[in-house]
Formats: C-alpha cells, sequence, structure tokens
C-alpha cells in the first residue's frame, strides 16, 4: 500500500498553509487505497492538531514535546527517523520553506532517500515520482525523476488547500533520552518598524538590481514624488546593498504587500520576489530582459532601459498636472 | 581556524536568450561567473582569517567542459586573498544530483579537515538549497543555513541570524567544526583589483579526480537519485501582458494614459 507522510509546519502554534496544500498532493499521490499520514512537530501545538483533524488525511501524529519548542534539525531529525522506521513512507513530503531547506536535504542522507526540492508540481506514477522545478531563475523548467523512495519539498502556493474531513489526532511520543542537540536557539529577532508602512501604500515603486548604484535613486525617487499615494520599496539586491531600509524590502524574507499598484522596475522577478507582490491588483514592469521572469506576472510590460522611461514617466506625469 | 568555502561557477544568464542543447540549456557561449551567495561566502571566511588568523580553501566541482570558466572563477577567488584552492571537475558533472555532488565534496572535505564550512545559501542555476546541508549531514557536524550575520563566540562556538520569512530572524549558536550557507547581504563582497588578478594566474589550482578519490562509478550510480529528464522554455500561460512599444516617451505616454483610464493614478 502507497504510504505519503507530509511533515507539516507550524510556527507559534500556527499551522503553515504549505501543509494543507501538501495534504491535497498526498493525496492525489496516495491514490484511493493508498495512506496519507501527517506528522507536525513543536511544543504546546493543540491548535495544530485541532487544524490537522479536520483535513482528509487518514492519520494526524502530533510530537508535541518541549524538545520541539524551536526547529532544531538534530531534534527534527530524531523524530522524523523514527517515524520513517514505523510508517516507511514512499514519499515524504514537506514545504520549501526556511525551515524546509535547513531540515530536508541533511535527512534525505540520513534516511538514505533522493531529495527534490522547491518544486512547482510534482506527480506518482507507476512508483516513480516526477517533478518540475525551475532553473536559472525561473528562466527555464526542468523535469526530474527521482528514483525509489523519496523526500520532495514543495514550493508554498503551487497546490490547492486539502478538502475537509475528520480525523482524531495521535500522540507521537518519541524518546529524546538520547538526543544529542548541537544547535540551540537563543532567541528570534523581529524586523525594526520603519517610517513608513509599504504595505498600506495604495501604489507601490519598486525598485531592483537594475537601478546599479545609489546614487540612480532620486531618479526614482523623484516618480514617488509624481504619484500621489506611493512608496519606493526594493527587491532584496537592493536591500543587501544598503540602498535602501530592510523595512522597504518586497519578498519572501522582507514584506508581502498587495498595493492596487506595483511597478517593478528593473527587477527580475526571482521567486522570493514575487511571492512577495504577485498578489498586487496591477502589476508594470520596466526591465531590459524581455525573458526577465517578472513579465510572466505583469499586466504590463516595457521592454526597455529604466533610466530613459523612468524619467519620461515622470515628465508625462508633470505635463499632465501642468495641463489641467 | 581553518575555513573551506564552497564556490561553485555558474552561468550568466542575465540579459541572455538562453538556447536548448540535448536535454539542457546551451552552455557553450555563456560567461561563467561566481554564484553569488558564494562570493559573499568567500567574502565572510575571508573576514574570518584577517580577525582570526588562518587559511580559507576554496573548494569547487564542476563539469569538465567549463573548466576555463571555472578557473577563471578560483583565480578571482584567488586574487580576494583565497590561500589554496581545489578543484573536481568531471565530464559527467552536469548529470548528477546533488546528492552525488555532497558525497564528493564531503570525500575532499573529510581529508582536508577544517573548522567553518561555508557556502551560498543557494545557487542561481539549480537553486536547489541541498548541497550544504547534505554535506553537513554526511560529514556528521552541524549546519545553519541561511545565514544573514556570524558571530565568533567563547570557546569555540559561533552565532549566526538565520532568515525566516517575513523578516523574522532566528538567533541559532553551534558549536565548530560546523557548516553555514550564507544569503546575500551578510557582507559586502571586496573586488578583485586587475593585478591580483593577474598575479593569481601563476598560482597553482590543485585537481582532484573521481579516481583519486576512489569512486567508483557503481557509487555515482547508486547516489544518483534525481536525474534530469527533460528542460524546456516555460509556457506561456496565456500570457495576458500587455507590451508597450516604441520609443521611451511613447511607452511613457502609453503608460500613464493607461494607468489613468484605469484609475490607478490620479489624473
Amino acid at each position: 500500500m502507497t504510504e505519503i507522510l507530509v511533515v507539516a509546519e507550524q510556527r507559534e502554534g500556527v499551522l503553515k498553509d504549505v501543509s494543507l496544500e501538501n495534504i491535497s498532493l498526498a493525496r492525489e499521490m496516495a491514490g484511493n487505497d493508498g495512506n496519507v499520514t501527517v506528522l507536525a512537530m513543536g511544543s504546546g501545538i493543540k491548535p495544530v492538531g485541532e487544524r490537522l483533524s479536520l483535513t482528509n488525511a487518514d492519520v494526524v501524529l502530533i510530537a508535541d514535546d518541549p524538545h520541539l519548542k524551536d526547529y532544531t534539525y538534530d531534534a527534527y531529525r530524531h523524530v522524523l527517523k523514527k517515524v520513517a522506521e514505523e510508517r516507511r513512507p514512499d514519499v515524504i513530503i514537506g514545504g520549501h520553506t526556511s525551515l524546509g531547506m535547513d531540515f530536508f536535504p541533511g535527512i534525505s542522507v540520513a534516511l538514505d532517500m533522493g531529495v527534490a526540492t522547491d518544486c512547482v508540481r510534482a506527480v506518482r506514477n507507476g512508483g516513480i515520482v516526477t517533478v518540475t522545478r525551475q532553473l536559472y531563475g525561473g528562466k527555464i523548467d526542468g523535469e526530474f525523476s527521482v528514483e525509489g523512495a523519496c523526500i520532495i519539498t514543495m514550493r508554498p502556493g503551487v497546490c490547492k488547500p486539502c478538502s475537509g474531513g475528520s480525523v482524531s489526532p495521535t500522540p507521537f511520543a518519541a524518546d529524546f533520552s538520547d538526543l544529542k542537540n548541537r544547535t540551540s536557539v537563543r532567541g528570534y529577532e523581529k524586523p525594526p518598524r520603519e517610517d513608513v508602512d509599504i504595505e498600506k501604500a495604495k501604489i507601490v515603486v519598486s525598485v531592483g538590481r537594475g537601478i546599479e548604484k545609489k546614487e540612480n535613486l532620486p531618479i526614482f525617487e523623484e516618480l514617488v514624488n509624481s504619484l500621489n499615494g506611493s512608496v519606493l520599496a526594493g527587491s532584496r539586491p537592493v536591500i543587501d546593498s544598503g540602498w535602501l531600509p530592510k523595512g522597504r524590502q518586497v519578498g519572501v524574507s522582507g514584506k508581502t504587500v498587495k498595493p492596487r499598484l506595483y511597478l517593478a522596475l528593473g527587477i527580475s522577478g526571482a521567486i522570493q520576489h514575487l511571492s512577495g507582490m504577485s498578489g498586487s491588483d496591477f502589476i508594470v514592469a520596466v526591465n531590459k530582459d524581455r525573458d526577465a521572469p517578472i513579465f510572466k506576472v505583469a499586466n504590463v510590460g516595457v521592454v526597455d532601459d529604466i533610466f530613459k522611461v523612468v524619467p519620461a514617466i515622470v515628465k508625462e506625469l508633470k505635463n499632465q498636472a501642468q495641463a489641467k | 581556524m581553518k575555513i573551506i568555502v564552497l564556490a561553485k561557477a555558474v552561468p550568466e544568464v542575465r540579459n541572455v536568450r538562453l538556447a536548448l542543447k540535448g536535454g539542457d540549456i546551451d552552455r557553450s557561449d555563456l560567461n561563467y561567473i561566481i554564484n553569488e551567495q558564494d562570493d559573499y561566502a568567500l567574502e565572510e571566511a575571508l573576514r574570518q582569517k584577517e580577525k582570526n588568523g588562518g587559511e580559507v580553501v576554496v573548494l569547487t566541482l564542476g563539469e569538465e567542459a567549463g573548466r576555463k570558466g571555472i578557473t577563471q572563477m578560483v583565480r578571482q577567488c584567488y586574487a580576494k586573498g583565497a590561500d589554496r584552492a581545489i578543484m573536481a571537475l568531471d565530464a559527467s558533472y552536469g548529470d548528477w544530483d546533488d546528492a552525488v555532488k555532497a558525497r564528493i565534496a564531503s570525500s575532499i572535505i573529510s581529508s582536508e579537515g577544517a573548522d567553518i564550512i561555508i557556502g551560498g545559501s543557494q545557487s542561481f542555476d539549480t537553486a536547489s538549497s541541498r548541497f550544504g546541508p547534505m554535506v553537513a549531514e554526511l560529514l556528521d557536524i552541524p549546519h545553519a543555513t541561511l545565514i544573514t550575520a556570524l558571530r565568533n563566540e567563547e570557546g569555540g562556538r559561533i552565532t549566526v541570524y538565520r532568515d525566516l520569512e517575513q523578516g523574522v530572524q532566528e538567533i541559532v549558536e553551534l558549536a565548530l567544526p560546523c557548516l553555514v550557507t550564507v544569503q546575500t547581504g551578510i557582507n559586502t563582497p571586496r573586488y578583485a583589483s586587475l593585478n591580483k588578478i593577474i598575479a593569481a594566474t601563476k598560482k597553482e589550482i590543485k585537481s582532484t579526480s573521481l579516481t583519486e578519490l576512489q569512486i567508483s562509478a557503481q557509487q555515482i550510480e547508486a547516489w544518483n537519485r534525481v536525474r534530469r529528464v527533460s528542460v524546456a522554455f516555460p509556457t506561456e500561460k496565456e500570457s495576458n501582458t500587455l507590451f508597450l512599444q516604441g520609443k521611451p516617451e511613447e511607452e511613457a505616454a502609453q503608460l500613464v494614459k493607461l494607468l489613468g483610464e484605469k484609475g490607478l493614478i490620479q489624473r
């Protein structure tokens, strides 16, 4: 019988959406007579068990223990190894998240299973798992086959959440007496509050690597000044270079924005960026590279030099203001 | 302090139209550059050396066909201050799963020995973020991925900050020896001066091979679990993107008109 194991992810007792998405994928892979097991790890995670009990998984295992309060590779590996030994999964599914990136590659070696990460599609046919991954910054799609029992991590948001159901959670008691934890979490640091809240703005003017240097920022600030209700934000390279403060970062490790209008200027559209802005109502992208992935989410595209187009937009806006 | 930097030369594909060839992209006309995150890893290693003394060794795996570009990348690392480099190139590299690459790297590292192994959190070409933590598991040492800061502590320990989602940082302490993978922005990588790059052409790069490492074709076959079936350009999902045409002034005028008509900007 096919056994698919979903490793659910939670933070502070809140289940991540990708876990529900992965249960629906597991259901597909398990087929009619297969079994879907979900494992959640944490400490004091009763709400997670409650949420998982309302899904169409077959078995929900809750490893609730103070050793699992924070994610640490060793404690998670300890539990997953035990669960994998018991359930002998054909496929283990996790999320391609910060935790997933840290955890699954190593555990794949420990369990001697192949691992494919950041998959945007996955199917299992005749015991073979085939996945699609994005390569070269989203310019190429690659299809890969994974031999034998394997681990896959899915990009958040690519699968639909699972259907409802009813299953009673089972506590999974792991003995931690032989655990030697080599890393310890000392705490968490939340980002500092910023003067400008880019999440609330109606218009976000966002600049990327294409602006080339900090000295070029005034060109884009002028556009912000000409557009009522707009704020200046940036993609990771701009924040990394210290050209804009951290609070202005759009993307996975920054903020998620959904303005009415998003102007992406000199941004190629790495997935980490796209996931932070693709929910915007209307997206305009200006980039020299016709194949830049940003154009795939844009409503309007301009394949041209930002240093020519942006001043022209500013001029056009000024002309209009004067004409009124 | 001995630090091994895991560096990868990747094809530069920004502002380039790619072509496909034999189940992969055609690399023959592409330039190789150091993978961006790996450049930050090298910088972090050099700063460790400047602070604590020691040695920085660059380890790179790659395909034989990319030898020229990979050699140039290593010279750049030398010009920036790396002390030694080890290169393991193979004609089949392009068909290998990270599980194979990680085993080759860990075999080299275990005979080298190191206090810190440091690499980028992902590579631009395949972006699977598997290599580093796999190497750590194979070497049986602790690891931390996606780090944005590294601080030395007393008693052979380090504290790192890890990127979680939504700008939250996780503060993790781990004992040496360990492996970390860095995010961009952890530092500002230095530039290599032309003089130093020229001087670096004379510096030896140690080469090793599967034969020398006593890794057999059968082992590679057994480790190679994830195999590329095909590559393709992403299917345009009936792209609704409206591309504006003309000179910059014309494009700007069309855009402002369109945004005004849609009520997205105040006129």
